[in-house]
């Protein structure tokens, strides 16, 4: 089902009013059918798949929680990685795989030597797999107890609201909330509801509007783009991205909120970050913690800390430079391709593996210590179109698009030159290789961006303290925002992160 | 006073209304609803706008009679209403089909009168004594693109002898296809033939979502057993909701009027960049992103060469304008009409400039967007249709007629 529907606002309205009648078991079980409904409405078969994945870490858990010798309790994990990896790749890289091989065959003059066949990528399958593998692997360190009770342990994997695209949730985060009846509050109601309305603005009004744009541009010969237009592209994806994605983790959170249920932030304004570093402790925050935890961390060889017990050790302490700077580029590159199956994606890993290359060395330094508002801003001013820029190799429909759009960017002549089409007539001083008003919205997202992050910071503190201020403010919002959601809410456009 | 929702590790991510009671925050939310809902009604729920009449111009109509020709109809403008138009073709072995491809300055008529008829009609009058039969497909600023999925798609379901294509400045502006063609993209031997074209590919990824869904409904019987539950429960909603509220059926007037909003705020844009820059303002109007125009030069091109492949004799015309009050950039105007002549000739098609056929005074008149009435450069009277037919007969006989098998 997607978020972006009627069909959803109508099935989460009956969800939430049997969730809060039910005592807890039967709860457990209605949210349980209700998940499986959910992601039948895309496709039932794959429910198959999604459970096959989900009870193989169930048993696994058990199994290596009640092994006494390493070598079973390793084989044990060993059977949940190779089921959970197996079906992601086989979904997910196979094909991806077999066209890197008949492209070697190719230069190597054999043409078609494997062929690829049709398959379904099951929507939500990197995220589920995540989920269930840190869960294996966290009983496996002995960091958490296996969970016993199927039903619970089911709900866990298949909760409707973070499924299909996150956030990925660990055991710790989720399994207690469930485990036990809360009573219904208010505060529940009130935050859950103001985040699904905003999250539906963000994406059935930004996202999907500033997608027509993109689609055009990056649909478009490259030859015909200025590096202009090449910027301006990359920051309207950048922010078409950003909407969607943070669409779909706000109404995700702001569901299970309805329930009474609390997940953690998945985004925290990450294009006013001020380095590569920090844009990722406040973009897509599940994955890239899960990513340190599980694949980051394991590769310095530094075992993660319970967070309970004084948090991560400092990796730099331990670590030399060199298996530190190996690590990164390694789990960027994983990163990369966890999103796509396609050297664009694991480009664009490896182009945030150098951004933190760069920083650590800039750092190392010590530049402007002092001076912190300076190097916020100028690292603000480096990090935000860095950033951007990599949105170009995750967008791109093949590298060579990628590489024909950077090459503009890359070349000074291009940014002021007089536009050529076809018989050699001129258009204007400033390049118009896209639609104008492109141009119009990626010059005032990023001013709007920073304005709404001060009012969010600083103003709206100060207003929230006077019922007199803060009520007129959240009502004109609301209403401005909810004749909007209301104009355009329609299942136009999946979102992004669907695909991954 | 923090709210007990916080996170427990991350960063601090506070909800849009923080220190407020849960009750207020409630009632501000459904407050906000209930003003948001009220406030659609006020801006959308009056008269309703015809947005197809309003592109066509002030008067400028569109009449059933005005597209027959002895008792068949010329021209259509989806795939609904193709095989109406294909069905009702005389039954003969020995005939010539031309299909002649066109936007609205083919089917709408600027001051109407009863017996008026369009171009088409007219042409497939005079075409018919020389065994001929003319099939006009028109849609409101058509593109390229779609062009070339029509030519593609009309080409398996009739034995063609010629094509007629305009080289219309305007259609590089559009983009996309639009939902009452996007059916033809279920044809897997119409996709197999885009694939193997040079827009192809970045026309079918461009529209991945509608050809999945037409090939979907062209593998299985049905559309109720086709779509997934949720294209199944989502349609019946909107239905019910379109048929139970008035308010639900204002959002389609609501998303309209955004567009011409959006579209007019582009406009401004262009203004401001020639203030800026000290460029003309006669240009504000009509520039077109060389990437979009691009794209669908690369379609046209495709188009040509892909008749020309089939073997049939192609016309590549450059249509009638007023001349006096034509929007677009007259450098940029001939440089197009350059191009269009110069990739006909290079697929071996025919070319011919016929934009003078048509006198100043029977153009219409439309609204510019800013409020001010000007010439419409697309539409005119039943006397410039005559006079357009007259012309486009002409050109014919000149180029592509003899050719034809």
């Amino acid at each position: 089902m997607i978020f972006n529907s009627f069909t959803y606002v109508f099935f989460l309205a009956i969800v939430v009013m049997v969730y809060w009648l039910l005592p807890r078991r039967p709860r457990q079980l209605f949210l349980f059918a209700a998940s499986i409904t959910f992601y039948g409405f895309w496709r039932f078969d794959y429910v198959f798949i999604m459970l096959v994945s989900a009870f193989t870490d169930y048993f696994a858990a058990i199994n290596i929680h009640k092994a006494k010798a390493p070598a079973k309790r390793r084989l044990w994990l060993a059977l949940s990685l190779t089921v959970n990896f197996g079906l992601l790749f086989y979904f997910k890289y196979a094909n991806f795989l077999v066209g890197n091989i008949n492209g070697i065959a190719h230069l190597l003059g054999r043409d078609d030597l494997l062929r690829t066949w049709s398959v379904v990528l099951p929507v939500g399958i990197s995220f589920y797999t995540f989920q269930t593998v840190s869960y294996t692997v966290d009983v496996y360190r002995g960091r958490i107890e296996p969970i016993r009770d199927p039903l619970l342990y089911g709900l866990f994997v298949t909760f409707f609201v973070h499924l299909v695209a996150g956030p990925i949730l660990r055991v710790v985060e989720v399994i207690p909330q469930l485990d036990r009846r809360k009573p219904f509050a208010l505060e529940f109601l009130a935050s859950g509801l103001w985040l699904i309305l905003n999250g539906l603005f963000l994406k059935c009004v930004l996202a999907d509007t500033i997608g027509g744009y993109v689609d055009e541009g990056f649909g478009a010969n490259p030859a015909t783009l200025s590096a202009t237009d090449v910027w301006v592209l990359a920051v309207l994806f950048g922010f078409q991205i950003y909407f969607d994605f943070a669409a779909y983790s706000q109404i995700a959170i702001g569901s299970a909120r309805l329930m009474g249920v609390i997940f953690p932030p998945n985004f925290y304004f990450p294009y006013v970050a001020t380095s590569p570093r920090d844009f990722w402790r406040r973009w897509h925050i599940s994955l890239s913690s899960w990513i340190r935890d599980y694949l980051y961390l394991p590769l310095c060889g530094v075992r993660p800390h319970d967070e309970s017990r004084g948090g991560l050790v400092p990796v730099g302490e331990h670590v030399g430079a060199a298996r530190r700077n190996v690590a990164l580029v390694a789990t960027w590159f994983i990163m990369g391709l966890w999103h796509g199956a396609g050297w664009t994606f694991a480009l664009w890993g490896l182009w945030h593996a150098l951004l933190i290359l760069v920083q650590r060395v800039i750092a190392g330094l010590g530049v402007l210590r002092s001076h912190t508002r300076l190097r916020g801003a100028l690292g603000w001013l480096l990090a935000f179109p860095a950033v951007m820029l990599g949105w170009v190799f995750f967008r791109a429909q093949s590298l060579d698009q990628a590489w024909a759009m950077l090459q503009k960017v890359l070349q000074p002549g291009r940014y002021l030159r007089f536009d050529r089409l076809h018989s050699g007539y001129l258009w204007s001083a400033l390049p118009i290789g896209i639609d104008p008003v492109g141009y119009l919205i990626a010059a005032i997202l990023p001013v709007a961006t920073l304005v709404a992050y001060l009012v969010h910071r600083d103003l709206w503190p100060r207003w929230s303290r006077r019922a007199v201020v803060a009520l007129p403010v959240a009502v004109a919002y609301g209403t401005v925002v909810a004749a909007f959601v209301f104009v355009y809410l329609r299942p136009v456009r999946q979102f992004i992160y669907f695909q991954f | 006073m923090a709210t007990p929702l916080e996170p427990a590790h991350g960063m601090m991510q506070r909800d849009a209304v923080v220190r407020l009671s849960p009750s207020a925050r409630i009632a501000a939310f459904v407050l906000a609803v209930a003003l948001g809902l009220c406030a659609v009604w006020w801006l959308f729920a009056g008269e309703a706008e015809d947005f197809a009449a309003a592109g066509l111009g002030v008067n400028t109509t569109v009449h059933e009679d005005s597209l027959h020709y002895g008792g068949r109809r010329v021209l259509c403008t989806g795939l609904d209403d193709l095989d109406r138009c294909l069905a009702s073709l005389p039954p003969s072995a020995t005939r010539k089909r031309v299909l002649w491809l066109g936007w609205s300055q083919l089917y709408a008529i600027n001051d109407f009168h009863p017996g008026d008829r369009t171009a088409p009609s007219l042409l497939a009058e005079r075409l018919d004594g020389a065994g001929v039969d003319l099939i006009a497909i028109a849609m409101p600023n058509i593109n390229p693109r779609e062009e070339l999925l029509v030519y593609e798609f009309v080409r398996r379901r009739m034995a063609l002898s010629a094509l007629i294509v305009p080289a219309w400045l305007q259609g590089m502006k559009q983009e996309g296809i639009r939902a009452t063609w996007a059916a033809a993209l279920a044809d897997p031997a119409v996709r197999a033939a885009l694939a193997s074209l040079p827009s192809g590919p970045a026309m079918l990824a461009a529209t991945a979502e509608e050809v999945k869904s037409a090939q979907e409904i062209a593998q299985k019987p049905t559309q109720a057993t086709t779509a997934t539950t949720q294209q199944r429960v989502e349609g019946w909603l909107v239905a019910r909701l379109d048929a139970l509220f008035a308010l639900w059926r204002v959002r389609g007037q609501a998303q309209g009027r955004i567009k011409l909003a959006l579209l007019d705020s582009k406009e401004q844009v262009l203004r401001l960049r020639n203030i800026l820059l000290g460029t003309r303002a006669q240009n504000w109007i009509n520039v077109i992103p060389p990437a979009r125009q691009a794209i669908n030069m690369q379609a046209l091109t495709d188009l040509v060469g892909a008749a020309r492949h089939d073997r049939l004799p192609v016309l590549v015309y450059v249509p009638p304008r007023p001349r006096h009050a034509f929007p677009f950039d007259p450098a940029v105007y001939a440089a197009f009409k350059a191009d269009c002549e110069r990739l006909a000739k290079a697929d071996g098609a025919s070319f011919a400039n016929i934009e003078d056929s048509v006198a100043d005074e029977v153009w219409g008149q439309i609204d510019n967007g800013a409020g001010e009435l000007v010439t419409d450069f697309s539409h005119f009277t039943a006397v410039g249709h005559r006079e357009m037919a007259a012309a486009m007969h002409d050109a014919l006989a000149a180029t592509i007629l003899p050719q034809t098998r």
